[in-house]
């Protein structure tokens, strides 16, 4: 009888675990599908975008009127940034496509700049000719190309599953350890890489002044090279920790960024405040940035007062003519914005941040990278226009309630002497900014957006 | 059939019942979890948008929370210089050409954050990770402007190993 009861159980045993096998499996199924049908969809975005931007670019070099010009860069600039979208959604982390990336990162700032020059840019100038036909040429390889490799993963057996799974293997081999395994390839990197190899046979074109540089080259700060106990003793000095009350100060890296720096880490006194960290330029030493773990407490100063406090801060440590300009508060901290003042112009390029605890008032951080390397006495050219003429070019909606003047950098990193007006519409307040020699609207900011204020 | 076999067949049978039983359970109660995690996510109003305007010539839209996850999955048992540092490299991808260019957008890219595959983003964050999220967007950058960083110790991506090398914040090192 015993023995009868055990065979039943085990059975029942066995079918049960066939039966949640059996649901398991299909549930993977169902997940890995879902995510190879993501992958696909990505994909053939990936083709379509680039196929259009093709066939757009090639509108802008057909059409004669400016509105078809201006609509076929738009659309290119639109297809360029959905096939960038799509490719950042596909599991090719290890595939080489820097050409390819640098590329639609291109196209996409060459398309957007023409489709926005509007009237005052009038007919391409031989220059922009010659890159829009680089490009056009090189879009269509592109889109040769990616259409190739997605007929063969249409056609093929290839699962972006299995392209996901080599990818991870071929992150996971270790450079240093000298193996002969090879990195997993499959159609897809084959194809890709492919592309990439194409895509480099290109010239770049020569987009000087013409397409916005991606981000501003931070020039080294002129000086003499200072050593690593100067390091030491500038910071030391910049953070108000003395050696005498037992603090010490070590360089713990040479740092290769923009410019070189010195990283300092100072250790206070035992039982006093936690830990500092400052890079000290190499060049010049100048103290780029600083920073302290912000203990965490009851707060016993205001923002407001935080503000007087940044500013004796500056004041104490050789920063002169800062005027407020920012101003965020978060999480016990305050973080406050300052650019530098010149016969009562306003300096956005030479900005500082200073980070003030809340919970007891001390500076817990130091951000003033652009200012260093870049705070000089500029000679300033009087404006061109007044500020009625250039207040005549503002929405007549706005209602004004301050302007002064400015100097900002614009995107290509000129700076640009221009009127700042504080204006509102409806509850809002906005920074609208009109160039103070051709009286051209610049740029348009709303004065506080979820947290940040500009003042 | 020997009494012994019959008794041990039992026990056999009543220990694959109860792990089969017990494995199925903690099965479903893995999956109720990471529904009820959606869920949370998507019944949020919506994600606390900002803007950077550290600088004061540009201006990007982010997602904060996000980056809170991502700074407390990835480096939660970092000094705080270095939760400051992931958040930096997040803003750092943001701005380059190689990178996608919103905050959904490069967090969610494949295999670009181990915590993102591991899913461990969706627990819940340390408080500090908030705090490092807005120092990062107030513009401090420990990393010198570092858009890789990876632990030697426990790293599943040695590619990023081949790229070049900052600084050290921790146990992750920095790279560009």
């Amino acid at each position: 009888m015993k023995q009868r009861w055990g065979w039943t159980a085990l059975i029942a045993a066995l079918v049960i675990l066939g039966l949640v096998g059996a649901r398991e499996y299909s549930l993977r199924r169902e997940a890995e599908l879902r995510t190879e049908n993501q992958y696909q969809r990505a994909f053939q975005e990936v083709v379509y975008h680039v196929d259009c931007l093709a066939e757009e670019l090639a509108k802008a070099s057909v059409a004669g009127s400016y509105p078809m010009v201006q609509k076929a860069f738009a659309d290119a600039w639109r297809h360029t940034e959905s096939a960038r979208a799509g490719l950042g959604q596909l599991p090719i982390g290890t595939v080489e496509l820097s050409t390819t990336e640098d590329f639609l990162s291109q196209v996409a700032s060459f398309t957007y700049t023409l489709s926005q020059r509007g009237v005052s840019g009038g007919a391409m100038s031989d220059k922009e000719w010659t890159i829009l036909r680089d490009l056009r040429e090189q879009a269509s390889f592109a889109a040769r190309e990616l259409t190739r490799l997605g007929d063969s993963i249409a056609s093929g057996r290839l699962r972006w599953i299995d392209v996901q799974r080599d990818s991870m293997a071929a992150s996971a081999m270790r450079p240093d350890s000298g193996t002969t395994q090879s990195v997993p390839s499959n159609q897809v990197t084959k194809g890709l890489k492919m592309l990439e190899d194409g895509m480099t046979r290109f010239p770049t074109p020569d987009f000087e002044g013409v397409i916005p540089p991606p981000r501003r080259k931070l020039p080294d700060i002129p000086g003499p090279e200072i050593s690593e106990d100067d390091a030491v003793r500038i910071a030391m000095e910049f953070l108000g920790f003395s050696l005498q009350e037992g603090a010490k100060g070590e360089v713990i890296a040479r740092i290769s960024s923009e410019p070189e720096s010195y990283r300092v880490e100072i250790t206070p006194a035992r039982g006093r405040s936690p830990a500092a960290w400052a890079d000290i330029s190499v060049r010049g030493g100048k103290v780029l940035w600083t920073f302290r773990d912000t203990p965490v407490g009851a707060e016993t100063i205001t923002p407001d007062m935080a503000v007087n406090v940044a500013r004796e801060f500056l004041a104490s440590h050789g920063f002169e003519n800062m005027r407020l300009i920012s101003r965020r508060d978060y999480q016990g901290v305050a973080a406050i914005g300052f650019a530098y003042e010149q016969d009562g112009v306003v300096i956005y390029p030479d900005y500082v941040v200073v980070r003030v605890s809340l919970a007891g008032g001390d500076i817990d951080g130091f951000e003033g990278t652009n200012y260093q390397i870049f705070h000089r006495a500029r000679p300033l050219e009087a404006p061109v226009i007044s500020e009625a003429e250039a207040r005549e070019g503002l929405n007549p909606r706005l209602e004004v309630t301050d302007s002064r003047l400015a100097v900002i950098l614009d995107d290509f990193y000129q700076e640009k002497l221009v009127y700042e007006f504080r204006c509102t519409l409806d509850k809002d307040t906005y920074l609208v900014y009109i160039n103070a020699e051709t009286g051209e609207e610049e740029e348009v900011k709303k004065a506080e957006i979820r947290g940040l204020e500009l003042v | 059939m020997p009494k012994k076999v019959g008794k041990s067949v039992l026990a056999i049978t009543v220990f694959v019942a109860v792990v089969t039983v017990l494995w199925y359970a903690q099965l479903r109660a893995a999956r109720s979890a990471k529904t009820a995690d959606n869920q949370g996510i998507e019944g949020r109003p919506a994600y606390k948008a900002q803007m950077d305007l550290a600088d004061p010539g540009n201006s990007y839209s982010y997602n904060y929370e996000l980056m809170a996850r991502v700074i407390s999955a990835e480096a939660k048992g970092e000094p705080y210089i270095g939760q400051v540092a992931v958040g930096a490299v997040i803003l750092n991808r943001l701005n380059h050409p190689h990178f996608p260019n919103t905050i959904p957008g490069v967090i969610f890219e494949p295999d670009a954050f181990t915590a993102v595959t591991t899913g461990h983003v969706w627990l819940p964050p340390v408080s500090s990770s908030y705090r490092a999220a807005q120092d990062a967007l107030a513009g401090w950058d420990p990393t010198g402007g570092a858009i890789y960083y990876y632990n030697p110790a426990k790293a599943t991506n040695w590619w990023v190993a081949t790229r070049t090398f900052i600084v050290q914040i921790g146990k992750h090192l920095f790279l560009r």
